[in-house]
């Protein structure tokens, strides 16, 4: 009897398979594995331009002769200590490790800035931990209807998906709306070189074969963030703290994150959704769960000037987010991230194929990345605690030994990933545009935005319509569609309301009111 | 009823008086003024400039655009005349923002300068510098490979301004080492070819 429901895995073999994965990864050779994994995944993402796919593509051909459930625990345990990593440049040089960990700049920076980086880093390391934990959790619970959930989404609803994530920039606009909302204008437009998706032919490459692959998302990385954030490092002529007394403390940022155990969890939600759609990235996960944040919190107004509460709803979403896209990974042999497609690759490799039947016919091997990401997440956290104070100290690092450091990894970060000069070139001139942005105050995150998203709205965009034969209703007929288009409509209204609220505030405060 | 043509004359001459006033050099540089005033914070180029290379950008795209097919084109298009549209928009609203009840609730802040300044801005200038030194990294690297250039610009850029030869040397031999031992070592970094080495070698 071959019929789906006959293969449908039952509870007794999943905790059966839950038990041998224990075993392997619990073993001796399994915690050095995931120990050791963890903390090349914390180095590897606080290092600009490598990373999650950087960090796990060059794991592969080191683990190709390893057995296939050692090369898994070390794949997910770099993959659980990346996260952490790249939030702890974002917190102390202003520069996401990863494009995830953006939005941990607007309130991590300002915090270093004014000497409480460790408070920081341990409220990032508590509330990345947990949300990772929250991450799996929902990852472990949705096994039985993983399939399901992962179908869901067709192409209409990422094309409104990406429209909403790149709209959202209106809404977590810190000074002009106007200006970010040009700069993820322009990310998108940056996404229009390369190979078409309407017709697959290449299209503004100025007759240039670089630019026929697109313009590649890391060095763009590398040059908005790190090298436009030392220039100014360089300007300040001092270090990223200055002469501000250390003020901060770990346990500050442990009882952050513990009193905001409402906001760990309603951030780990968001992020765990946004990552079970496939290719929406861990980058509008973090934004959209900071957004949430800024809006429900009832000091809302000093986001973006140093509340830890933008830190901790940040990481707890951009951990969660793995969780979440495992499902499509695991359950579809869809990859849920840039991450994941590599992790993806790796099974392949090993002769794992992923799918609604790896629960059936694989369990344990679903059951030993699950737990090296938990076990991978305690690590990194607990060593990010530990680190905290030491991390600390970077900030106070003086700028003329800070900068050429950065400078030099930020180089060869952004040739490493694809061993391109042209990389490195490309960089530099993000690096002069990303400058000018910081001296504007226009986001740099909005550009990020748009460049992650802008080719996944075009594709879904192409392919809805490819679909439906060419019919432009179908953007508009499935439930999902238009929940997404009035979330669209919400999120667009969102900073009209806010702006004549404060208008309306703004005259009953005024003497005699208007 | 005579009218006096003396005094329509001078009527006249007066409100020509007031249009001269008002001619178009005049017109130009208070326009060209405002303008500059309502692009730029604190009296600094780096809003013109990068407000004109997006327009740039966007402009030839969407120009671009037009020779490809009709569903080729259309993304482009609408994003880049989008871009277009905001940039403007971005120019006018200060002075919409007086008829606009929404601008008061901050919709449309930091649009404009609070405060004239024509002063050159010594800080875009100073950091400016930082991709001089940027732009040396990059060809030595082109000329002979990133380990070098790491160990050249790094060593030189803290002799240089800190004045102190032995950190210099310390911290450019660290870097290096330590970027050889992750990169090359760990990840396996993809080798290069510097042009010296094929120039050396009789490749170019």
């Amino acid at each position: 009897m071959n019929s789906v429901a006959a293969q449908v895995a039952s509870a007794p073999d999943l905790l059966a398979a839950a038990s041998t994965a224990a075993d392997v990864v619990f073993s001796p050779v399994g915690v050095a594995v995931v120990v050791g994994g963890a903390l090349l995944g914390m180095a590897m993402g606080a290092v600009p331009g490598l990373g999650g796919p950087v960090a796990l593509s060059l794991l592969i051909p080191l683990t190709f002769d390893a057995e296939p459930t050692v090369a898994f625990m070390l794949m997910a345990a770099t993959l659980g200590g990346v996260n952490f990593g790249g939030s702890v440049t974002a917190i102390l040089l202003n520069t996401p490790g990863t494009a995830p960990n953006a939005a941990t700049t607007f309130d991590g920076y300002p915090l270093a800035v004014a000497g409480r980086a460790s408070e920081a880093i341990a409220a990032s390391a508590v509330s990345s931990g947990a949300g990772a934990l929250v991450g799996l959790a929902l990852f472990a619970l949705s096994l039985p209807v993983l399939t399901p959930i992962a179908l869901a989404f067709w192409a209409p609803e990422y094309f409104w998906l990406a429209v909403v994530g790149i709209a959202t920039i209106a809404v977590a606009s810190r000074g002009s709306v106007v200006a970010d909302v040009v700069a993820g204008g322009v990310g998108v437009l940056l996404t229009f070189h390369g190979v078409s998706a309407a017709t697959g032919g290449v299209r503004f490459t100025l007759g240039t074969q670089y630019l026929e692959g697109g313009v590649p998302l890391i060095p763009a990385i590398v040059g908005l963030f790190a090298l436009a954030q030392m220039a100014q490092v360089f300007a300040s002529g001092e270090s990223v703290a200055g002469t501000t007394t250390l003020a901060g403390d770990r346990a500050a940022g442990v009882r952050a994150a513990l009193s905001r155990w409402r906001l760990v969890l309603t951030s780990s939600l968001l992020g765990w959704t946004v990552g079970v759609v496939p290719g929406v990235g861990g980058t509008v996960a973090n934004y959209v769960a900071y957004l949430q944040a800024r809006e429900t919190d009832p000091d809302g107004e000093s986001f973006g000037t140093g509340n830890v509460a933008g830190v901790v709803a940040s990481e707890a979403a951009n951990d969660a987010k793995d969780g979440g896209s495992l499902v499509p990974t695991l359950a579809l042999g869809i990859p849920g991230s840039a991450s994941t497609a590599v992790l993806l690759g790796a099974f392949l490799l090993h002769g794992l194929v992923p799918g609604p039947l790896l629960l059936v016919s694989n369990a344990d091997v679903v059951f030993v990345v699950l737990f090296a990401f938990v076990v991978s997440n305690v690590v990194t956290s607990a060593a990010g605690l530990v680190a905290a104070a030491p991390l600390e100290r970077v900030t106070r690092v003086d700028a003329d030994l800070l900068v050429p450091v950065v400078l030099a990894t930020s180089v060869v970060g952004a040739y490493a990933v694809r061993g391109r000069f042209e990389d490195v070139v490309l960089a530099c001139g993000f690096g002069l545009l990303g400058y000018a942005m910081l001296r504007l105050d226009v986001s740099r995150v909005a550009l990020v935005i748009g460049l992650v998203l802008g080719s996944v709205a075009e594709q879904n965009f192409h392919r809805s319509l490819q679909i439906s034969g060419g019919e432009y209703g179908v953007f508009l007929t499935r439930p999902l569609s238009l929940l997404l288009v009035a979330a669209l409509v919400a999120v667009l209204a969102l900073p009209v309301l806010r702006a004549r609220n404060r208008g309306r505030d703004g005259d009953a405060s005024s003497p005699g009111g208007e | 009823m005579v009218i006096n043509g003396s005094a329509v004359a001078a009527v006249r001459r007066s409100y020509t008086a007031k249009w001269f006033d008002s001619l178009p050099s005049d017109v130009l540089s208070r326009s060209l003024s405002i303008l500059r005033h309502r692009l730029v914070r604190g009296g600094t180029g780096v809003a013109v400039v990068f407000y004109a290379a997006v327009t740039l950008y966007a402009g030839w795209l969407v120009v671009a655009a037009a020779q490809y097919r009709p569903d080729t084109r259309l993304f482009p298009t609408l994003v880049g005349t989008a871009v277009l549209a905001l940039v403007g928009l971005r120019v006018v609203v200060p002075g919409l923002r007086r008829r606009l009840d929404l601008a008061s609730g901050g919709l449309f802040d930091n649009l404009g300068p609070d405060s004239v300044d024509d002063g050159v801005d010594e800080t875009v200038r100073t950091g400016l510098v930082l991709f001089g030194w940027l732009a040396l990294l990059v060809s030595l690297f082109r000329l002979a490979g990133p380990l070098v250039a790491i160990a050249v610009v790094t060593g030189g850029y803290v002799a240089v301004h800190r004045g102190t030869p032995r950190t210099a040397l310390l911290l450019s031999l660290a870097v290096t080492a330590a970027v050889f031992l992750l990169f090359v070592v760990v990840l396996d970094l993809p080798g290069y070819d510097p042009l010296l080495a094929r120039l050396v070698e009789g490749r170019l």
